[in-house]
C-alpha cells in the first residue's frame, strides 16, 4: 500500500459570475454560477521516502491537490488516501504524522519569540520533553537558527521566518511533508540552505516530501521524481531524467567559433541554423548523432576556438509546456 | 481530555504573554471601560432626575449595566470575527491541518482574551462602580449561585448562536455584514441596550420566544430578583432547552459547512 494514493480525483469549484449585462438586482437575488474544474481525474501514488516535485503553472491545481491530501478539502470525485486512510475523515489522526508549509503563510505566533511557538507545538503534537528538546536543538542547528530563536517573530526577516516555519513543520518528525512553494521570495543562500536541509532530513529520516515550486533549481536539486500538472490534468509522472528525455525535443544545437572564416559544413546529420563568417550553428538530431560525436567531427577537420552544445534546460522545457 | 486541557492552558498562557507585551493595550482598555461607565452613569442619572425612568431605580439600572458589561466580556465571543477573518484570509487552512480541533483553538484564544480583559477592564470598572456609584448586592447567597449558573448557561447559548451565524461565512465568504446583524439581534432582543422591563408589553412578549434574552437578560434578572423565586427554576430550564436546540442546530450546520468548505486562494 502506497503512503499517498490518489485515484481518479476530481475537484470542482463553484465560481460566481458577475455578468455586466444583467442588472445588479437580478444578480443579487439570482446569482449565476460557473463550475471550474481545478483538478481533473488525477491519478498518482507516492511511496515512503520519495522526494517528489509537483510542478505546473499558477492555477494548475497544485495547491488544491495539497489541500485535498491534508484533508481540508473534500474531492468532488475519486478517492484520496494518505497512510491508507481518507484524509478528510481522519484529519486529526493524520495531522500527527504530517507536516505542511504553505510558503506564503506563517504558523508562527507573531508577537512572541520563535521558541514559544515551538513550545506550543510540543503540546499540540503530544511530544515528550526529551524528544522535543533533542529534535528542536537539532533543527535549530541544521537551519542555523540559534541567532534568532529568542527574537520576536515580527522582527525576523522573511528568510528567518521561512526557516523557522520549516523547522516547526519537521519538529514532530512527520512521515509525510507537503511544502507549497517553500523557497518563494528567498535569497540564493537561504534557498541553498533549505535545499540541503530537505535532502539531509529525507536521507536520515526517510521523510516523504512532496513539494510544489516554481524554482527550477529546487526541482533539479531536490526532486528525484516529477509530477507535472496543467489545467488540472496530469501531464507527466516519472523520474527527472525521463522528464528531460521526453520534453527536451529531438534536436540539440551545436555552436562553433572557428579560428578562421570557414565554409558551411556539409554533413548528413547537420541542419544549418546560422552561418556568419567564423561563427556557425547547426541543429543535430539526438537519434542520429551523440553530442561527443558531433563535437569531435567538427574539431577534427578545422581549428576551433570555442564549441558550445545547448540543450533545453528545465526552465526552457517548462516555459514551452506552460505556453502551450 | 488531558491533552485538551494542556493545550487549552498553553494557548491561554501564550495569548496572555502576547497581550502583556503591549502595555498601551492595557491602559487604553482600562480607560475605555471607565469612560463608558461614566457616560452611562451621566445618561441614567439625567433620565432618573427627569423622572422618566419608570419602575426602576438608578442603583438597579446601574447595577444591571455594570454586571452586564462584565458578563459581556466573557459572552461576546469573537468566534464569528475569528472564523470570518480566517476564511477571508485563507488562514483557516493552517488551523485545520493541526491535530487538535478548530473549536478548541477558538475557545482557548477567546478565553485568553476574556481573562486579560477581566483584569484590565472589568476589574477597574467594578471597583470604581462599587466605590463611587454603589451597586446592589445579590438578594442572597443562593441567588448568587443561581445567577452564576445562569451566566454560564447564557454564555453557552451566546456562543452557539454566534457560531451558527459565523458558519454562514463559509457560504458568503465575507463576515462583516453578519457580525453587525448579530450584534443588532442581541441589542434588540437580548437586553444589551436596555433592561427588557423598560420594553412595551408586546416587544417583551416577542423577546420571550427568542433565544437572545436567555444569554444576558435572564442571568441579570435573576441577580436583581426581577424573576420571582418560584419561576427561577423555570427560567433555568428554558435556558437548558435552548442549549439543546441550538447545539443540535450548530452540529448540523457545522457538518454542512465543513463539507462545503472552499479555502480561498486555491
Amino acid at each position: 500500500m502506497s503512503q499517498i494514493n490518489l485515484s481518479e480525483v476530481t475537484k470542482d469549484y463553484k465560481i460566481r459570475i458577475r455578468n455586466n449585462n444583467r442588472s445588479k438586482i437580478a444578480d443579487f437575488f439570482r446569482p449565476q454560477y460557473d463550475i471550474k474544474r481545478a483538478v481533473d481525474n488525477v491519478n498518482f501514488s507516492v511511496e515512503p521516502g520519495e522526494m517528489v516535485g509537483y510542478i505546473g503553472p499558477n492555477g494548475a491545481g497544485k495547491s488544491t491537490t495539497i489541500k485535498m491530501l491534508t484533508g481540508i478539502l473534500t474531492p468532488t470525485g475519486g478517492q484520496v488516501s494518505v497512510f491508507g486512510r481518507d484524509p478528510c475523515r481522519n484529519r486529526k489522526k493524520n495531522a500527527l504524522k504530517m507536516g505542511v508549509v504553505f510558503g506564503q503563510r506563517s504558523q508562527l505566533l507573531w508577537d512572541l519569540p520563535v521558541q514559544d511557538t515551538f513550545e506550543l507545538f510540543k503540546t499540540m503534537y503530544k511530544m515528550e520533553q526529551g524528544i522535543f528538546t533533542k529534535q528542536r536543538d537539532r533543527l535549530v542547528e541544521m537551519l542555523d537558527m540559534s541567532g534568532f530563536i529568542a527574537q520576536a517573530v515580527r522582527q525576523l526577516s522573511l528568510g528567518q521566518r521561512m526557516r523557522a516555519n520549516l523547522a516547526l513543520c519537521f519538529l514532530h518528525q512527520p512521515e509525510v511533508v507537503y511544502l507549497d512553494e517553500p523557497t518563494i521570495g528567498l535569497d540564493v543562500l537561504v534557498k541553498e540552505r533549505i535545499r540541503d536541509f530537505l535532502k539531509q532530513i529525507n536521507k536520515e529520516q526517510g521523510t516523504t516530501i512532496l513539494l510544489t515550486t516554481h524554482d527550477t533549481q529546487d526541482i533539479e536539486q531536490i526532486a528525484e521524481r516529477l509530477i507535472l500538472i496543467d489545467n488540472g490534468q496530469l501531464l507527466f509522472d516519472g523520474g527527472r531524467e525521463s522528464f528531460h528525455k521526453q520534453y527536451q525535443g529531438t534536436e540539440f544545437m551545436i555552436e562553433i567559433e572557428f579560428v578562421n572564416p570557414t565554409a558551411e559544413l556539409v554533413h548528413k546529420n547537420f541542419r544549418t541554423h546560422k552561418v556568419e563568417g567564423n561563427r556557425h550553428s547547426y541543429w543535430v538530431p539526438y537519434s542520429k548523432m551523440g553530442r561527443g560525436e558531433a563535437i569531435s567531427y567538427v574539431a577534427n577537420d578545422h581549428p576551433v576556438a570555442d564549441i558550445k552544445v545547448s540543450e533545453l534546460g528545465l526552465e526552457d522545457i517548462l516555459k514551452n509546456i506552460y505556453a502551450e | 481530555m488531558v491533552y485538551s486541557i494542556k493545550l487549552y492552558t498553553q494557548i491561554i498562557a501564550k495569548e496572555a504573554q502576547r497581550f502583556f507585551t503591549y502595555r498601551v493595550n492595557i491602559l487604553s482598555g482600562c480607560l475605555t471601560a471607565l469612560f463608558m461607565l461614566g457616560a452611562r452613569y451621566a445618561l441614567w442619572a439625567a433620565l432618573f432626575a427627569a423622572g422618566n425612568a419608570g419602575q426602576s431605580s438608578l442603583a438597579e439600572t446601574m447595577t444591571y449595566f455594570v454586571i452586564c458589561d462584565i458578563i459581556m466580556i466573557w459572552l461576546a465571543s469573537s468566534y464569528g470575527n475569528t472564523i470570518g477573518e480566517d476564511i477571508r484570509s485563507g488562514d483557516i487552512a493552517q488551523k485545520l491541518i493541526k491535530p487538535c480541533s478548530y473549536h478548541l483553538m477558538l475557545v482557548s484564544s477567546f478565553h485568553a482574551t476574556s481573562m486579560t480583559s477581566t483584569l484590565t477592564r472589568a476589574l477597574p470598572m467594578f471597583i470604581i462602580a462599587v466605590i463611587f456609584i454603589g451597586l446592589l448586592p445579590p438578594a442572597s447567597v443562593v441567588t448568587l449561585f443561581v445567577f452564576l449558573l445562569s451566566v454560564i448557561l447564557g454564555a453557552v447559548i451566546y456562543s452557539l448562536i454566534d457560531l451558527i451565524i459565523s458558519y454562514t461565512a463559509f457560504w458568503l465568504t465575507d463576515y462583516w455584514c453578519l457580525s453587525w446583524f448579530k450584534r443588532a439581534l442581541f441589542v434588540l432582543f437580548g437586553g444589551l441596550a436596555l433592561p427588557l422591563w423598560f420594553y412595551p408589553g408586546w416587544l417583551y412578549e416577542v423577546c420571550k420566544y427568542l433565544p437572545f434574552q436567555y444569554t444576558i437578560y435572564t442571568p441579570l434578572a435573576v441577580y436583581l430578583g426581577r424573576i420571582p423565586s418560584g419561576q427561577v427554576v423555570f427560567s433555568i430550564a428554558l435556558q437548558l432547552l435552548w442549549i439543546c436546540i441550538l447545539f443540535l442546530l450548530e452540529r448540523i450546520i457545522w457538518m454542512y459547512a465543513k463539507h462545503k468548505m472552499t479555502v480561498q486562494g486555491g
